[in-house]
């Protein structure tokens, strides 16, 4: 009990101490290049709000499915030839209720990259105060 | 590996029998359903009729399927589809109930869509996907005493139910009220599992009927356990219970409810206004009684054990202030959907109490009867008073109490219908929510006369008092129905629709007057041999025959008499 007490507080005191320190030694010189993205100089380009296409996600969603079911597939594939029927049927069962899921999913479309936009608008240009923000960082810094 | 072939050389690989699967039948056919939602639109279209059909016809098989089940679990409960985890799956008489409870919510809910939004629904396919998926999340909710078993169920309600509640994609308010739930969801489901893993750390078993006996040692020698293991202990079962407390949304989790009540497709609404809290104060009760039931078998019983005391404590403060809470804050609604969402906190209250009188083990078979009837009840009321408000707003486009002025005039059958549902809600004679309340008052009543603590009193006049709190809200809506009145055009109510809700008030009017007797002898069908033989002992008929001799003792053909 009292080791994980004394974890707990000198973890925090850690942490908060040097923050403390830090916030109290360092010269606090503010400069615009320094609230850019990258202190290596690189000027940022657009706006970091980026809307990803939905169909990274449909996509995504699709192999975490069957990357877990390979992970389930794999230890039955192992003892397979031993266990013989018994783990035949449950696994059929198993592949049928991801395979007809995949089925539904090919017939409607979601597996076809290039599709019409379903009524949804396009990626949204940047915004006008957006643009100014950038000119003007793009200005401190030459 | 090694272990697993030597297993395979001595035949101890568990497959369920023919028999077992034949108990889990209900649930199979809801997943068939499921598939056939999936396929079936490929080749017969997407449209809301082929949809309904393929519905229909998989909750006949599952109503069919559940009456074969009953009857063969009708002498006491059966558990089984587990190797020797035992409890993973109880089919049981109250667990037959709940399916059909659901069954039937299920049927309201499809009128309700069919005279709504069915006509011009473009996914009816998925929407029921989504439903029965939490439904079938709910019936395992209910018919389970293994914890891992028990979270999964938790999380195939919730997740469907995330879903649905955006599932109409150009409602902006829906998205918000989803990504609520979502995040609030998540959080509690995350805080559960930390509660359940605690709870097999110390235990190391999972089976609840295990570790209920462990625990209430425990609690009795509090003098031996080191304050490190009490420590730990207590923050599983909070842990645990922030996440059953979410499904009931019980104080202090209850945020999610007026929101997402308020964003959600009316229909959607109605599911979880009934469905989701009956699911998640079943499976409290469930754990609650098992706790109890092993107190009884210690030999103490509840006044001994102070611990026991504390989680009774618990639960009665919580349900206490989840009553005040949800009566109080409905009064400044002006929107009737978040008015109805407070009404059914402060209903998750009441019915909350049982839990807490649950553990005092002497009024069990009682405590049972009374949610029966009381589930029953906020069905028939919730779902009429949830319809009449889907059938204004698909008049008139919002469900501000403004626009129920002068209903009575405008849609007098609809208006009578919603009134009888209110004053259902409150809890007057001699409607189906008086008998539900008497019961519940009854209870409450029976515990403290047999326990003599001052704090069941406490509760009783508690829950009185906040039916009293709770009569100015509902008759804000009579009143704005009946004695304002202005010169709005009369609606045109789908007639569907006022049969629905006028059915709901019939009922209710009957189970109030007529059928008060024969409900009362129904319902001791349900909730008799939920235990076997004696109260709170869970019988495991089934197998395993093929463990080993040092696994079996006390484990094949066992019994664990819990009281």
């Amino acid at each position: 009990m009292y080791g994980l007490m004394l974890i707990l507080v000198v973890g925090f005191l850690m942490a908060f101490v040097v923050l403390v320190i830090g916030k109290l030694v360092r010269p606090a010189v503010s400069h615009p290049e320094k609230d850019t993205p990258y202190e290596c100089g690189e000027p940022p380009v657009g706006s970091s709000w980026v809307q990803y296409d939905l169909r990274f996600y449909t996509v995504a969603l699709v192999f975490i499915v069957f990357d877990v079911e390979i992970v389930l597939l794999w230890p039955w594939a192992v003892v397979y030839k031993e266990i013989g029927l018994a783990a035949f049927w449950p696994f059929l069962i198993f592949f049928l209720l991801i395979a007809i899921p995949f089925i539904y999913e090919w017939k409607c479309g979601y597996l076809e990259w290039v599709r019409g936009s379903g009524g949804q608008a396009d990626e949204p240009p940047v915004t006008s105060t957006e643009s100014r923000r950038l000119s003007a960082t793009a200005k401190a810094m030459s | 590996m090694i272990n697993i072939l030597g297993q395979v050389a001595e035949g101890q690989i568990w497959q369920p029998t023919l028999t077992e699967l034949s108990y889990f039948a209900p649930e199979l056919v809801l997943v068939a359903t499921l598939l056939l939602l999936l396929i079936g639109p490929l080749i017969a279209g997407r449209g809301s009729g082929a949809t309904l059909v393929m519905v229909v016809v998989g909750m006949v098989a599952a109503v069919v399927a559940n009456l074969l089940v009953m009857n063969q679990v009708v002498t006491g409960p059966v558990s089984g589809l587990a190797p020797a985890a035992g409890h993973m799956l109880l089919v049981d008489n109250f667990s037959i109930f709940f399916k059909f409870f659901l069954l039937l919510f299920l049927l309201g809910v499809t009128v309700l869509w069919m005279v709504g939004s069915a006509a011009t629904e473009r996914n009816a396919p998925e929407f029921y996907i989504l439903l029965l998926g939490s439904m079938l999340g709910m019936s395992l909710m209910v018919s389970t005493m293994n914890l891992l078993l028990m979270v999964m169920a938790i999380e195939l309600a919730s997740l469907p139910s995330y879903a649905l509640v955006a599932f109409d994609k150009r409602n902006r308010p829906g998205a918000e009220a989803a990504i609520k739930y979502v995040i609030f969801g998540g959080t509690c489901a995350a805080i559960m599992m930390y509660g359940v893993s605690l709870l097999f750390g110390v235990f190391g078993t999972l089976d609840f009927t295990r570790i209920a006996p462990q625990l209430v040692e425990i609690f009795e020698n509090l003098a031996q356990v080191p304050a490190s293991k009490l420590a730990l202990l207590g923050l599983a079962l909070l842990a645990m219970g922030a996440g059953i407390a979410f499904k009931i949304s019980a104080v202090p989790f209850h945020f999610w409810c007026p929101d997402v009540f308020q964003g959600a497709k009316i229909e959607v609404t109605t599911w979880l206004s009934v469905a989701s809290k009956a699911a998640g104060l079943c499976l409290l009760l469930r754990l609650l009684q098992v706790l109890a039931g092993s107190a009884h078998a210690s030999g103490h019983g509840f006044s001994a054990a102070f611990y026991l005391q504390v989680v009774t404590g618990v639960v009665a403060v919580v349900a206490a202030v989840t009553c005040l809470l949800g009566n109080l804050a409905a009064y400044r609604q002006q929107s009737v959907k978040r008015l109805l969402a407070y009404s059914s906190i402060a209903h998750a209250g009441y019915m909350l109490m049982l839990g807490a009188i649950v553990l005092t083990g002497d009024v069990t078979q009682l405590v049972w009867q009374t949610v029966v009837i009381y589930l029953v009840m906020y069905l028939l009321m919730n779902l009429g008073a949830f319809g009449a408000t889907a059938l204004v707003i698909g008049q008139t486009g919002s469900d501000q109490l403004e626009n129920f002025t002068g209903l009575g005039r405008r849609a007098p059958a609809l208006a009578a219908g919603l009134a009888i549902c209110l004053f259902s809600l409150v809890g007057i004679p001699p409607l189906g929510g008086f008998i539900a309340k008497w019961w519940l008052l009854w209870a409450l009543g029976q515990a403290a006369m047999q326990q003599m603590h001052w704090w069941l009193w406490a509760l009783l006049l508690w829950a009185s008092f906040n039916t009293l709190l709770s009569l100015f809200y509902y008759l804000r809506v009579i009143r704005q129905m009946y004695l304002v009145n202005d010169d709005r055009p009369g609606l045109k109510v789908p007639a569907g629709g006022v049969v629905l809700i006028n059915v709901c008030a019939l009922l209710l009017l009957l189970s109030g007057t007529l059928l008060v007797n024969p409900i009362r002898q129904k319902v001791g069908r349900y909730t008799d041999h939920i235990f076997g033989q004696s109260p709170a002992s869970i019988v495991q008929v089934n197998q395993p025959q093929n463990i080993s001799g040092n696994q079996l003792d006390g484990r094949s053909r066992e019994r664990i008499d819990t009281q």
